[in-house]
């Protein structure tokens, strides 16, 4: 029942995890880390030196010795991107925020409320948010034009405000905490809102803190609907700035490279802190149910 | 009660209905009117399958998302396994992995953008085990399987990471009878590992088929559809159509045919993948 590594009981014969298995773990890492490392040790170099130190391959590629440049970070910062991010990091915690409060008050009356036909609603909820955003942009657009909510964090935040996947997480969660709290509770005479602020609520702090990670990073990952209902530069997102950076006419690659390490640090260092939280909860077993 | 009930799903129905049910019933009126709203029938359809390059974008759409998915979830599976074994360092290798799922899309896509240059990292690689340089992203023969490089290096983290779950709740006993029984390591896998992980399979492998059919950040940032439109996919087309070329009747004619070609795919994984769990 853990997910601790190597605790699967799938073990392959000693002799073939020697050979076999730990030299192409190693392999397929390093196929992962090369891209990784590369990245960072650009975004500490002059721009030209990205390309000119590829040529040949060495370990002075993956490290920046001479020439260290680490002004490429508060350059970059001090352009557009600086301004960008703070952008990026008000709507996503926004985002994250307001849309936990959505799901978890949408888990809560589909797990605990003892209500006919509450799975059928939830599959309804769970499928209809399968529906891809992105293919449906053009309406979205008119409608926040015509509600002018173009330029506004709210705007960006809103069509993503419930997020069928932190519901669905929850409510899986939500599920495991015995009806038996709920009904003594009943009993005390405490309200819904009541059992959902002082019973479920402080039970599932890790769930929630899973949830408001997964919300977040979706709000950090949007691209197209930012793009869209943002044409103010003072509002634009992180990954909006970046491609702009990218897209000019002399890329600066020192300082493309030092933004996105920073844009890829943030959710990082959430998820290597969380790691264990996320792969705990997003398991879809039927047994939790 | 009812009434609790209601008012605590309220944000998230009001929300489902605004931001996802409206707009799509909306785009469906849209591809049966002309610019000016004036009802039309199916002539839009009509037009946008006569358009010479059309099919080709379908067909575009089709191979990335099927080749794409097929990729990621392999590797995914392939690594949720290697990583779970017993080795030195798996928890290090794993993170290595798994991190890059928070990088977004628009920073990997211009790190990828630089790694897959003439003279970038991936030819200067290739260069040490004797392979001439490749055009990649330059070469309309090789563009859209650069772009599906660029996907899988943040996506198989991703997907893996659901697996690792599902291999986590597999009770251990089961592979220990199976032993008992005499049974070999890839026995336990087609027998054990792959059926007990049929719902995980099933989820990563629609929510990739739906990520991957509106994938967009990439095209936008490098190609812009070309080269010779050989990333030109449905997503791309709705992009164009509504944004660039202003002609929302054909937008919407675009995205009919990918909301379509998202949920016959979707329906026929459910399809497929319940008859082979309910043949074992």
């Amino acid at each position: 029942m853990s997910s601790e590594v190597g605790g699967t009981g799938l073990e392959a014969r000693d002799d073939v995890r020697r050979w076999v298995i730990t030299p192409l773990v190693f392999a397929v890492g390093l196929l992962w880390a090369v891209p990784t490392v590369w990245l960072i040790a650009g975004s500490l170099r002059p721009s030209n030196e990205i390309f000119t130190t590829l040529d040949p391959v060495t370990w002075q590629t993956f490290l920046p010795i001479e020439n260290f440049k680490p002004e490429n970070y508060t350059n970059v910062l001090s352009t557009k991107f600086g301004r960008a991010l703070v952008n990026s990091l008000v709507i996503s915690i926004g985002g994250a925020a307001s849309g936990l409060f959505v799901a978890s008050l949408a888990a809560f009356a589909l797990a605990a409320m003892p209500i006919r036909r509450s799975r059928l609603v939830l599959g309804i909820v769970v499928v209809s948010f399968l529906v891809p955003t992105e293919a449906i942009s053009f309406p979205l657009f008119s409608l926040f034009t015509a509600w002018s909510l173009e330029n506004t964090y709210h705007g960006v935040i809103l069509p993503s405000i419930a997020d069928g996947f932190a519901i669905f997480l929850l409510y899986q969660f939500f599920l495991g905490i015995p009806r038996s709290l709920r009904d003594a509770a009943m009993v005390d005479g405490a309200s819904w809102l009541r059992i959902y602020r002082s019973v479920y609520v402080p039970l599932s702090v890790p769930a929630l803190i899973s949830a408001a990670i997964i919300i977040f990073l979706f709000h950090w990952q949007a691209y197209l609907w930012p793009l869209l209902i943002v044409a103010q530069q003072d509002m634009i997102v992180g990954q909006v700035a970046l491609a702009q950076l990218f897209g000019q006419f002399e890329t600066d690659y020192g300082m493309v490279f030092a933004a996105a390490v920073i844009l890829g640090l943030i959710p990082g260092m959430l998820l290597f802190y969380a790691q264990r939280y996320i792969i705990n909860s997003v398991s879809l077993s039927a047994d939790k149910e | 009660m009812r009434l609790w009930f209601v008012g605590f799903l309220a944000p998230a129905l009001v929300s489902l209905v605004a931001f996802r049910i409206v707009p799509t019933v909306w785009v469906f009126k849209q591809s049966t009117e002309d610019q000016l709203g004036n009802p039309v029938g199916l002539e839009n359809y009509r037009f946008l399958f006569n358009f010479p390059f059309f099919a080709e974008v379908v067909q575009t759409t089709l191979t990335f998302v099927l080749v794409v998915v097929a990729i990621q979830i392999a590797l995914a599976l392939c690594l949720a396994i290697l990583f779970t074994q017993r080795v030195p360092l798996a928890r290090f290798w794993r993170a290595v992995v798994f991190v890059p799922i928070g990088i977004p899309i628009a920073a990997s896509t211009v790190v990828w953008g630089a790694a897959l240059r003439e003279n970038g990292l991936v030819n200067a690689v290739l260069d040490i085990a004797g392979i001439p340089a490749q055009p990649w992203l330059s070469s309309p023969s090789q563009a859209l399987f650069s772009l599906m490089i660029i996907a899988s290096w943040v996506g198989v983290g991703y997907w893996m990471t659901f697996l690792i779950a599902g291999l986590g709740e597999i009770p251990s006993s089961l592979y220990e009878a199976a032993m008992i029984d005499g049974a070999g390591w890839f026995q336990l896998v087609r027998r054990i590992t792959l059926p007990m992980l049929t719902r995980p399979i099933l989820f990563v492998i629609v929510a990739d088929t739906v990520l991957a059919a509106v994938l967009f950040a990439p095209i936008a940032i490098l190609t812009r559809g070309g080269p010779s439109r050989a990333t030109h996919v449905l997503m791309y087309e709705v992009y164009d159509r509504a944004f660039i070329s202003r002609d929302i009747p054909l937008a919407a004619v675009a995205s009919v045919v990918l909301l379509t070609i998202v949920a016959l795919l979707v329906t026929v994984q459910f399809l497929l993948l319940k008859s082979g769990s309910e043949q074992r």
